[in-house]
């Protein structure tokens, strides 16, 4: 029997209802319907799609910010449960507000330590060190406030927090957004370097082709709540098989325009 | 500069009310049966024959007839002391100092503002500390619960709104025995000033509570597995102390204002004790405007207080800085 992917999505549906005063909840939106996919470890998947596409829902389904309507999400064989919440880290779609700008870079850091009540206080200053190490922002700058820290250095903090609980799966929602291409291209290759050392899986999520392309194993193209498509990346690229890829692919290289 | 010309202006005022038997030279109930309504005496530097004095003086003053105008009397002359019986200054008996003029029992009105500000400003701190502390736990508490805690809570503060305090008013002041102790009276000022005023306060905070629960910072702890108690006490509460500083700011004045008015409906503290408001409560007779204007000197007092913690909930809200 092989061994379990480290996550398995089966039929994931999620309906946001209405409440009503009267009568049942109505259905209004089906941001997820029969989502399926799998991912292995040290892999990235890239997840595209227009906006309203499902997305975002689909990151809170699979870090329990929202629970889903049907369907299963089996991370490493087993169900999710809120004990292992940390396994799964989420980057926010603009990382800046998701630190608080009172904290200091070393308190923004060691917070998911300190919720979990993990190692003492210098073991948890000193694991906050080392993951603002490994995504490059010297010790020296510990004790610095979030708010005095640039867009691009932001985005590692968020990065650093995230990977102080050494998850397996990092879900980053449109975090290359609002950075411009040489920022993003420094956080890109951060991701590939931390895969590399730590294993890590990633799902990217974008609406945009050229941010994620680069860095993506494979690309699953999400429409109306549903994956149209999902093929390795190079395949994906060269045979688009859905107009609606298609479509992606034309946009993403008319934004780039002419090469020399 | 101008944060700390505030404070310093406040720190002063504060100082000399809470240092009252230093800084006045009578006791608040000490009374001068011979000199009611007299008018400021005026202190001098130089006497009747021109010569300047290093030491200012004060002249006696005498009534020409009971209840007619007082006169200076250049015969007598008693010299201004200091620190003498643990006070900053006084006149040498049998001379009198009535900085502010005295009030129908001869009581000196500066030491009586002084004495009186205790009551005043204790009553704005103590009470507003009271609404802040009330509209700090129902706002947090509506806002970051949400839901069916919400509606009700902030239903149940609406309620209060809708009181006819006034009335409400009239009807503890019937309710109660005609004389109550000082400590009596205050503890009913604070309780009703306080009670009057959380809602206000509670409706700001449950709003900033409200969009602070949704910030992202929240939500990424949240996230991490945070209980409410924690995401409340490191991240929300922080959040509000703006409001509250800049509320308490503009609750202390507008309190020492409501014992001024309460204390005129009859429900502060007592004679011989005073404080802004029943002085003012005094003040109120038709002859205090035409020839006894002195007599609303506890009103003025209230001016460069009121001035000094607005000005402060000025500062405070321009320096409320990124993220807060």
């Amino acid at each position: 029997m092989p061994a379990d992917p480290l996550l398995r999505v089966r039929d994931l549906s999620k309906t946001y209802f209405r409440r009503r005063w009267l009568g049942p909840p109505r259905p209004t939106t089906a941001a997820l319907s029969a989502v399926s996919f799998t991912l292995d470890r040290a892999r990235t998947l890239a997840v595209i799609g227009a906006s309203g596409s499902g997305k975002s829902t689909l990151a809170r389904c699979l870090t329990q910010f929202e629970t889903p309507t049907a369907g299963e999400i089996l991370f490493e064989g087993r169900a999710l449960s809120p004990l292992r919440r940390l396994d799964i880290q989420l980057i926010f779609q603009q990382p800046a507000t998701s630190l608080n700008p009172r904290f200091t870079a070393a308190e923004i850091v060691e917070e998911p330590l300190v919720i979990q009540r993990r190692g003492t206080a210098v073991e948890r200053r000193e694991r906050a060190a080392s993951a603002l190490e490994l995504t490059g922002i010297a010790r020296a700058a510990l004790g610095k406030r979030a708010h005095e820290f640039s867009g691009g250095e932001r985005q590692r903090l968020a990065i650093a927090r995230a990977l102080v609980v050494e998850p397996k799966l990092l879900i980053l929602d449109e975090s290359f957004n609002g950075l411009d291409p040489w920022l993003a291209a420094q956080v890109a290759g951060l991701l590939s370097s931390l895969q590399e050392r730590l294993g890590i899986a990633y799902i990217l999520i974008s609406h945009d082709l050229t941010l994620v392309a680069g860095l993506a194993h494979e690309i699953a193209v999400m429409e109306h709540g549903a994956i149209i498509e999902h093929a390795p990346t190079a395949a994906l690229m060269s045979q688009p098989r859905h107009p609606q890829t298609r479509e992606l692919i034309a946009a993403a290289l008319a934004l780039e325009g002419p090469r020399p | 500069m101008k944060l700390r010309l505030t404070l310093v202006l406040l720190a002063a005022l504060h100082a000399f009310v809470v240092f009252a038997a230093f800084f006045a030279p009578y006791d608040y109930a000490e009374q001068h049966r011979d000199y009611p309504f007299a008018p400021p005496t005026r202190v001098h530097f130089t006497d009747a024959a021109g010569r300047f004095h290093l030491r200012p003086f004060v002249y006696g003053v005498t009534q020409d007839s009971p209840g007619g105008d007082y006169r200076e009397d250049r015969g007598r002359r008693y010299p201004v002391e200091f620190f003498v019986h643990g006070r900053l200054f006084g006149a040498g008996a049998p001379g009198i100092l009535f900085l502010w003029g005295s009030d129908g029992f001869g009581r000196d009105v500066f030491s009586r503002v002084l004495y009186g500000g205790q009551i005043s400003l204790l009553t704005g701190l103590v009470a507003a500390f009271l609404s802040l502390s009330l509209g700090l736990l129902w706002g947090t508490l509506a806002g970051f619960y949400g839901g069916w805690v919400d509606r009700l809570l902030m239903r149940g503060a609406e309620l209060f709104l809708a009181l006819p305090w006034l009335y409400l008013l009239l009807a503890v002041r019937a309710f109660l025995p005609l004389h109550i102790s000082t400590t009596q009276a205050f503890f009913l000022l604070v309780a009703i000033i306080g009670t009057v005023g959380w809602v206000r306060p509670a409706r700001m905070i449950r709003g900033v509570v409200l969009s602070a629960r949704e910030r992202g910072f929240v939500l990424a702890a949240r996230g991490f597995g945070a209980s409410g108690q924690y995401l409340i006490r490191r991240h929300i509460l922080p959040l509000t102390w703006s409001v509250v500083l800049t509320q308490a700011t503009v609750l202390i004045p507008q309190y020492i204002l409501a014992e001024v008015t309460l204390s005129f409906l009859g429900l502060g503290v007592g004679e011989p004790v005073p404080s802004w408001g029943n002085m003012l409560a005094d003040a109120r007779q038709y002859h205090t405007l035409i020839a006894h204007t002195w007599m609303l000197a506890p009103g003025l007092a209230t001016v460069p207080l009121l001035l000094g913690y607005l000005t402060l909930a000025d500062i405070l809200l321009e320096r409320s800085g990124p993220g807060y």
